[in-house]
């Protein structure tokens, strides 16, 4: 019972951010004018995001560390099958949210980003702001993870290498997410040149009390909504390795 | 261990200087990238419209596929066997530092040598010469940390070339991104003081994957 309970609060909260999140009368924000709303769906995902890849590098490590000698081993050798599944299942529903945050935030710049362009166009789907071009990169490599997956007959080799590949990837990706977009100018209001400022990745601070207390449950709630397809995810693929052993 | 990575430090060195092949192509492939920049830029004997940027996105791009070839040699090139019977003469780590170090040396090397020629090809000046020198070494040093692990992930795969490029590029660009600027401002005369926050950031980001690569070869040299 206790282990479903995080699944209702997940779905209950993200319930709440969307029906509070509409519903509210908000302040507006400079030129963002209502579609400010969507600051408590686009930057969940991203929380997601990288709570998913950190689940995954997490079981990456867990891997490596199973399959040491020194290491004392204590199931047997479906668990590190299984630790492979989570680390690679993880990073998928990361994927996931990584292409979700695109796209919220796609739909949310060509309504409020035209600004940035010139004054012909207004069709700002894409301005290559540095955080949309970290998102992509972020999104190449763990595409480039799955392909090198892909390649190998092997599955122990597959797991121990894309495991070291995890590891070494999620390390380029601290400064992909959290030092690059604060250098660079931009359109985010986290950028180097931004209005509010810029620096602090959330703007907790500068949010009213009416936004941090929709923003911050909605972030919960999706956090944990993204948990519960990955354990969907992790038990569909543990169940057909299953299967496909006993054939 | 220290004895151990001299020694395979030497041996890529004596075999590099051995089969020149491998260096000259390097050579003669910069040269000849530089000669096409160069003349798709030219108009009435004048190198025109060739802008500090366009010059700096350029260069890091011929060096990037300069580090790629440098890396697969490294371990793509070596033959299963003589790879193992490497790791049975000395510390498979220590062989993994020597190349890595290697690589960078390499890197830097032919970072240089380019840079010189493009430069004097298509008459830029250098504002910040050393600026420059300092973005090439730690551009160098860093691509090379960054490439050395993924070529040796590579090599265990099939379609190893094309995975090396596919895997290391999406990695590179943390990188990328941070010299490319660094490089223009050198040529537009910035000082280091200016850009001293991205210098570290380079280097740091070597210095933080090579530790890295350090800890997670030994994962991977053995199968």
């Amino acid at each position: 019972m206790v282990r479903h309970l995080y699944k209702a609060a997940g779905a209950g909260l993200v319930l709440y951010a969307l029906i509070a999140g509409l519903m509210t009368e908000l302040p507006v924000m400079g030129p963002m004018g209502q579609s400010n709303r969507n600051i408590f769906y686009h930057v969940p995902m991203w929380f997601a995001v990288v709570v998913m890849m950190g689940v995954s590098v997490f079981n990456s490590i867990r891997y490596l560390r199973m399959t040491d000698p020194d290491y004392e081993r204590s199931g047997a050798g479906n668990d590190l099958a299984l630790t492979d599944i989570k680390a690679s299942e993880s990073a998928k529903t990361g994927v996931l949210f990584n292409i979700l945050g695109l796209v919220t935030g796609m739909v949310w710049s060509r309504v409020t980003w035209s600004s940035h362009l010139p004054a012909n166009r207004f069709d700002a789907w894409w301005i290559w702001d540095p955080i949309q071009i970290c998102a992509l990169v972020s999104l190449l490599i763990y595409l480039a993870y799955f392909l090198l997956r892909s390649t190998f007959q092997d599955e122990e080799q597959k797991a121990k290498i894309s495991s070291v590949y995890n590891i070494f990837a999620f390390v380029t990706l601290i400064p992909l997410y959290f030092i690059i977009p604060k250098m660079l100018p931009g359109a985010h209001p986290t950028a180097a040149n931004s209005d509010a400022g810029g620096g602090s990745f959330v703007m907790a601070g500068k949010l009213g009390g009416d936004f941090s207390i929709i923003f911050w449950p909605s972030i919960i709630g999706f956090i944990l909504m993204g948990y519960w397809v990955y354990e969907l995810q992790m038990r569909t693929a543990a169940v057909s390795l299953t299967l496909s052993e006993e054939e | 261990m220290l004895n151990e990575i001299k020694a395979v430090l030497y041996k890529e060195v004596v075999l590099e200087w051995k089969q020149k092949y491998a260096l000259n192509g390097l050579l003669l492939y910069v040269a000849c990238m530089i000669v096409v920049i160069t003349l798709s830029f030219m108009d009435k004997a004048q190198v025109i419209n060739l802008s500090p940027l366009t010059w700096s996105v350029l260069f890091w791009l011929i060096l990037l596929f300069v580090a790629i070839h440098v890396v697969a040699k490294s371990f793509i090139g070596e033959q299963d066997g003589q790879l193992l019977y490497l790791y049975g003469l000395a510390n498979p780590v220590a062989v993994f530092l020597a190349k890595m170090l290697y690589n960078s040396v390499l890197l830097i090397i032919i970072g240089m040598i380019s840079g010189f020629f493009y430069l004097l090809l298509t008459q830029q000046n250098v504002q910040n010469t050393g600026l420059f020198l300092l973005t090439i070494a730690s551009g160098g040093f860093a691509l090379a940390a960054n490439m050395t692990l993924v070529s040796a992930i590579a090599s265990k795969a099939e379609n190893k070339n094309v995975l090396l490029a596919v895997l290391s590029f999406p990695l590179t660009i943390p990188v990328l991104i941070n010299v490319i600027k660094l490089t223009r401002q050198a040529l537009e005369g910035f000082t280091l003081a200016d850009n001293l926050n991205r210098v570290l950031m380079v280097t740091g980001i070597g210095i933080v994957l090579s530790l890295v690569s350090l800890i997670l070869f030994p994962f991977i040299w053995r199968d």
